[in-house]
């Protein structure tokens, strides 16, 4: 299997994976999981080129934005007529439709599900009197911040970064879902150039224009985010769910909280993303590796996997029946359930968040207006797609 | 009369010439007749070049090959022309890409010769002792995993976060060396030459270490400055060095995706988006492998034609 865990590592995810492995491997005897680990960025490619070679491993990660790709070059196994996944089973899942690709599939279930949001340092916002509640509307939120923009301390009221490679989605994406359903037309095209669109455009970089989050957005990457939020340099940042527990690992678990992004709506989409674990199309183990991918994602193991890893449950009885489950991880579990929204996965859409920042910094650095920058996106991104 | 007006460049011991080393040389050819100093030394070599061919000559033409398929992502599906070539390679934004190639590529050569001639002419005339800690410290950047160096500078010069922006921003200079498209191509030069100079360092001194030493005597009884000496003793007596560096960090320029990618990923905007970070950009962000492939083999035939013409005029001069 290629993951990007390491099952000898000390993480937690790592651990837990570990630790699957080992009971999977005594209840099947004669079936042995070999792991190999690899950077995350370069997982997709390496398989794409040991499937073409004929050396691809019987079980992959894949990450969510990279399934069509994967998919499209027919090195996944279809996994609806597995009978290690019976239907009376996979309803329990809170995210199994949506791995279809052209109405085949799913081609794998769900890992490391991950919803973004806000996480915020509560000891700041408690110093400006603040609560999370003053963080659910756009304008409430926009006040916030700057309320909580402090030049004598240099503290920055919200975090984001518009760097890559491989970015996060900044809140000009849920902005832009408050008034349509989707960042992509239905034939799969750049949608982002939108009235709505450019309004969360120019929200967002307006931000960057009043202090509120700092220039230097355009030269962030996700990872220097955490760094200054753990800092206590940035209140706010723009973030993922799965990062929670690593943060309140490092600062103290009562000092960050999360809250879903602020809505018009409330039921708008908000974008969530994880890896599929499938099984090659070419693998000469299916029937194993079937089982165990279903082992992976078992109603103890998703257990393990929230509990132990603090993981977003993949099932929706794992989200009923926990009731030791921190609150900001049903916050996510809930969100993704009822208003969980992704790109489409019957077309290519790599990339596509790379762009969609490129735009804010072209805003932010060259001065663009945000119409100027978003029609250009939306024509790069609609030029590399169609190619 | 000055005496720089006076000193001429030395004529060196010449190296073996040119039909020499084409086998021609009748001084040699004595030896090569009998054909057992050939079969020998061509017994010796064959394994390397065994390695080469199967590192670097097949996959090199195999990539070569691949770029005139039609690849449904890395999968074959059979003959497609120029396909690949006209989506990726004839466009015109290959114009803007190969110009800032350009200016990284000899902003960074440029730099790290500019710097390491000097520091190598130095160490060719301190003490053994205080040469050999220094050489050991000039080659630390060399032997530093590059994205591991590319990181570090990063993280010094991040805006609120790194210590050259902290200074510059006390000392009132405005500099944003990620934020400003010129100020990212010049910090992107600077971490490529940093990482580069330890290499030129230690080749240049073997150069200047083989320069004869009653060389420098003559001029300096001729009346030669010590900048006399380096400029018509010793910067001839490195030629061949200096065009192997030259070379050497001009291809590894020209190659060069861990920098681009660590330090500023081709921003602001697409302000350092040089030629092998868009191969790398095309088949790892967009998988789009038949395009990345056509530009790969694009910069080959580049790498290759610009040595040869830089290897020719060079030797042309000789």
């Amino acid at each position: 299997m290629w993951t990007f865990l390491d099952p000898t590592a000390s993480d937690p995810r790592s651990q837990v994976l570990a630790s699957i492995i080992k009971s999977f491997e005594a209840d099947n005897p004669g079936v042995t999981i070999q792991v190999v680990s690899k950077p995350y960025q370069t997982l997709t490619s390496a398989f794409l080129s040991a499937a073409t070679a004929g050396n691809a491993p019987d079980i992959t990660w894949t990450v969510l934005d990279d399934l069509s790709t994967v998919v499209g070059q027919n090195s996944l196994v279809d996994l609806s007529s597995s009978g290690a996944f019976p239907a009376s089973d996979t309803s329990d899942f809170s995210v199994w439709d949506q791995l279809k690709v052209n109405g085949k599939g799913p081609y794998g279930v769900v890992m490391s599900l991950n919803y973004f949001g806000l996480l915020y340092r509560t000891d700041l916002l408690k110093k400006a009197g603040l609560t999370a509640n003053d963080l659910s509307t756009w304008d409430g939120f926009a006040s916030a911040v700057k309320k909580l923009t402090d030049s004598a301390t240099g503290v920055t009221g919200f975090g984001q970064a518009y760097a890559g490679p491989q970015g996060d989605p900044q809140i000009m994406v849920p902005m832009t879902l408050d008034s349509q359903d989707s960042m992509f037309t239905s034939d799969g095209k750049a949608n982002w150039d939108t009235q709505a669109a450019v309004a969360a455009l120019k929200y967002e970089t307006d931000l960057v224009s009043s202090g509120a989050t700092s220039k230097s957005a355009a030269q962030w990457q996700p990872n220097d985010l955490y760094d200054q939020f753990a800092a206590g340099r940035i209140a706010i940042i723009n973030g993922a769910s799965t990062r929670v527990s690593t943060m309140q690992g490092q600062i103290g678990a009562d000092k960050v909280g999360y809250a879903p992004y602020p809505s018009t709506t409330g039921t708008a989409g908000r974008m969530f993303s994880g890896w599929s674990v499938g099984v090659w199309q070419g693998s000469k183990n299916k029937e194993a590796a079937e089982k165990f991918v279903a082992y992976l994602a078992s109603k103890d193991s998703d257990k393990l996997w929230a509990d132990k890893a603090g993981q977003i449950p993949g099932r929706k009885s794992t989200l009923e029946s926990d009731t030791s489950l921190p609150d900001y991880i049903k916050t996510a579990a809930e969100g993704v359930a009822k208003n969980g929204w992704r790109p489409p996965l019957d077309v290519s859409t790599a990339g596509w968040i790379d762009d969609v920042n490129e735009a804010a910094q072209n805003v932010v650095l060259n001065g663009q207006a945000p119409e100027a920058a978003l029609k250009a996106s939306v024509e790069k991104f609609n030029a590399a797609q169609s190619k | 009369m000055t005496g720089a007006a006076r000193i001429q460049p030395v004529t060196h011991p010449p190296g073996p010439s040119r039909n020499a080393l084409k086998g021609t040389d009748p001084g040699r050819r004595g030896r090569g007749a009998n054909g057992s100093t050939g079969w020998f030394g061509a017994a010796l070599v064959a394994p390397a070049c065994l390695v080469l061919l199967i590192v670097l000559v097949l996959p090199s033409l195999f990539a070569f090959a691949y770029s005139f398929l039609k690849l449904n992502y890395t999968a074959p599906q059979g003959f497609g022309g120029l396909t690949n070539w006209n989506r990726a390679v004839f466009q015109p934004e290959m114009v803007g890409l190969l110009v800032r190639t350009a200016v990284f590529v000899a902003g960074s050569v440029a730099l790290t010769i500019a710097v390491s001639l000097p520091i190598a002419h130095f160490l060719d005339r301190i003490g053994n002792r205080i040469s050999t800690i220094l050489q050991l410290v000039v080659i630390i950047p060399w032997v530093m995993s590059s994205i591991v160096a590319a990181l570090l500078f990063r993280w010094t010069m991040l805006e609120n976060i790194g210590i050259v922006s902290f200074i510059a921003e006390h000392l009132g200079a405005g500099w944003d060396p990620l934020l400003s498209p010129t100020q990212s191509m010049i910090s992107m030069i600077v971490v490529a030459s940093w990482r580069t100079a330890g290499f030129a360092v230690l080749l240049l001194l073997a150069g200047f270490k083989g320069v004869d030493r009653q060389l420098y005597e003559s001029a300096r009884i001729d009346g030669a400055s010590r900048f006399q000496e380096f400029r018509y003793v010793a910067l001839p007596g490195i030629r061949t060095q200096l065009i192997i560096v030259t070379v050497v960090l001009f291809m590894s320029n020209l190659n060069n995706v861990e920098v681009p990618l660590t330090v500023t990923n081709g921003g602001p905007g697409d302000a350092t988006m040089v030629l092998p970070l868009r191969i790398y950009e095309l088949a790892f962000s967009k998988f789009d492998f038949g395009g990345a492939t056509a530009m790969a083999a694009a910069a080959m035939l580049l790498n290759v034609a610009l040595v040869v013409v830089y290897l020719r005029l060079t030797f042309r001069k000789r």
